[in-house]
């Protein structure tokens, strides 16, 4: 037998690497289809644990550089910051003199109060080892209260828009799938005209967003940098989350519906924290400025 | 032949970890170096045509533990490129730079190719796949390349862990 594979007959390993091609398939069906997450979020778990440790060591590094050769600036930003608490107290007052203020007039007006939505505060700490994907990990996961599907919001600039949402969990860790993924939908609307249609990325950082399924009718009232944001009409994401700015309007000539190139409305590339918006509180988004500065590692519930 | 799998798919998963972490901020237009393939061509190289596509089955489901892909994608374009390489074992003499050059850029090609054909099989709202017309591919192949003739040179001293005696002869 062994002379015979010697001289070319039947040799074992020449199918393995058919049957692992084939047992990949078998993978991927079983991860799309019925038992799609289990064998992901087991091993998510256990390697999550690996990357936070790098992602760790490698922070720990950089800031411990970073630290001390910020050294000498520290006593500058420490009277700078005793200014900017100052300042930050008295906009606190103001702030709750106002916020009484507008319950008063909601309560005239007969609006119901809102609930209140908890954000979970995350950091990212990897991304795709191989360019192959586009999701990242965060540093909290199913322990933390992160669940799949759950929204990701961030802020940049005073704007608050959509990440994306929770593809996978592991317990201290989850993978955020990027609006820029072309498996990604969101229900939006243009927020000027209110027509709706559906938005998703094209698969690329760098490639625009398209906002899918608006009459070309409803295209014609469209203007450049008018702002698309979430509508609220399908089950994940919350209503007026900005989404992104119209860059261009595509007319396809065999196509009832246009095509509308967006400008996200965050700078996806350069996120290092961001919110997951736990949905289970059932209401609109609406945050505050502090919720936008808070820690990662805690998370907080903010009025409606 | 086991000791050979389970060096090569740890040696994968450290190049993995340091592929999603640290190698991300030395990023060139958001594309990294693929480490792991290259661990993983080089072994289905020097090995027989189990060895190295097995070690980079394994190292595939790594990635997709480590990614927003579907589980099986990893294992998939990582065993097609190790099956190719596993093919040239005995037919081409590996030198120092040519060949080390063509195998970081032709398995780059490989694994686009290979998550291509995942993408057409169960549809692009399933599978992402990255298209040759974009340029990160290219760049990544590049680097891949350049780095390759590199990464081999120092694979070459933890011959005896990662090659089996049998063909380290």
């Amino acid at each position: 037998m062994a002379n015979q594979a010697a001289k070319g007959g039947f040799r074992p390993g020449r199918i393995v690497p058919p049957l692992l091609l084939v047992l990949s398939f078998f993978l991927v069906s079983l991860s799309t289809g019925s038992l799609k997450g289990l064998p992901k979020r087991i091993g998510m778990t256990v390697s999550g644990g690996f990357q936070k440790g790098f992602a760790a060591i490698g922070q720990a590094v950089s800031g411990s550089v970073s630290y001390i050769g910020g050294l000498k600036d520290l006593n500058e930003q420490y009277t700078e910051l005793a200014r900017k608490v100052e300042r930050y107290a008295n906009l606190e007052r103001e702030y709750a003199n106002l916020r009484a203020e507008n319950d008063r007039m909601r309560e005239q007006l007969g609006y119901s109060k809102g609930g209140t939505s908890r954000l979970i505060p995350a950091r990212i700490v990897a991304k795709d080892p191989g360019n192959m994907n586009s999701g990242f990990v965060i540093d909290q996961g199913s322990a933390d209260g992160v669940r799949k599907n759950m929204p990701v919001v961030a802020f940049q600039n005073g704007i608050e828009g959509i990440v994306g949402k929770v593809a996978e969990t592991g317990e201290g860790s989850a993978i955020v799938l990027p609006l820029y993924d072309s498996r990604l939908f969101v229900s939006a609307r243009l927020a000027r005209t209110r027509y709706e249609g559906l938005a998703s990325g094209q698969g690329g950082l760098q490639k625009p967003l398209i906002l899918k399924y608006v009459s070309k009718l409803a295209a014609a009232e469209v203007q450049f940098g008018d702002m698309v944001v979430t509508s609220g009409l399908d089950s994940i994401y919350p209503p007026d989350i900005s989404i992104g700015r119209v860059r261009e309007v595509v007319l396809p000539e065999f196509q009832s519906s246009a095509d509308i190139l967006l400008d996200p409305a965050l700078d996806l590339g350069k996120l290092e924290f961001l919110f997951i918006l736990d949905a289970s509180s059932d209401a609109a988004v609406s945050t505050t400025a502090a919720a936008a500065t808070q820690a990662p590692g805690s998370t907080k519930e903010v009025a409606e | 032949m086991i000791g050979s799998i389970l060096a090569t798919w740890v040696l994968a998963f450290l190049a993995l970890l340091l592929q999603s972490t640290w190698l991300q901020t030395v990023a060139i237009a958001g594309v990294v170096p693929d480490l792991a393939l290259l661990v993983i061509l080089w072994v289905s190289y020097g090995n027989s045509r189990a060895e190295g596509p097995i070690a980079a089955f394994l190292a595939g489901v790594a990635f997709d533990f480590l990614s927003s892909g579907p589980v099986g994608f990893g294992p998939f374009i990582y065993t097609l490129a190790a099956w190719v390489a596993s093919l040239l074992h005995g037919s081409i003499r590996m030198d120092r730079i040519a060949l080390p050059l063509v195998m970081g850029f032709v398995g780059t090609l490989l694994k686009v190719l290979g998550s291509g054909i995942l993408e057409v099989l169960f549809g692009p709202d399933k599978v992402t796949a990255r298209s040759f017309a974009d340029f990160g591919v290219w760049i990544e192949a590049g680097l891949n390349a350049l780095l390759a003739p590199l990464l081999f040179l120092a694979l070459g001293s933890m011959k005896r862990w990662l090659i089996t005696e049998e063909h380290r002869r």
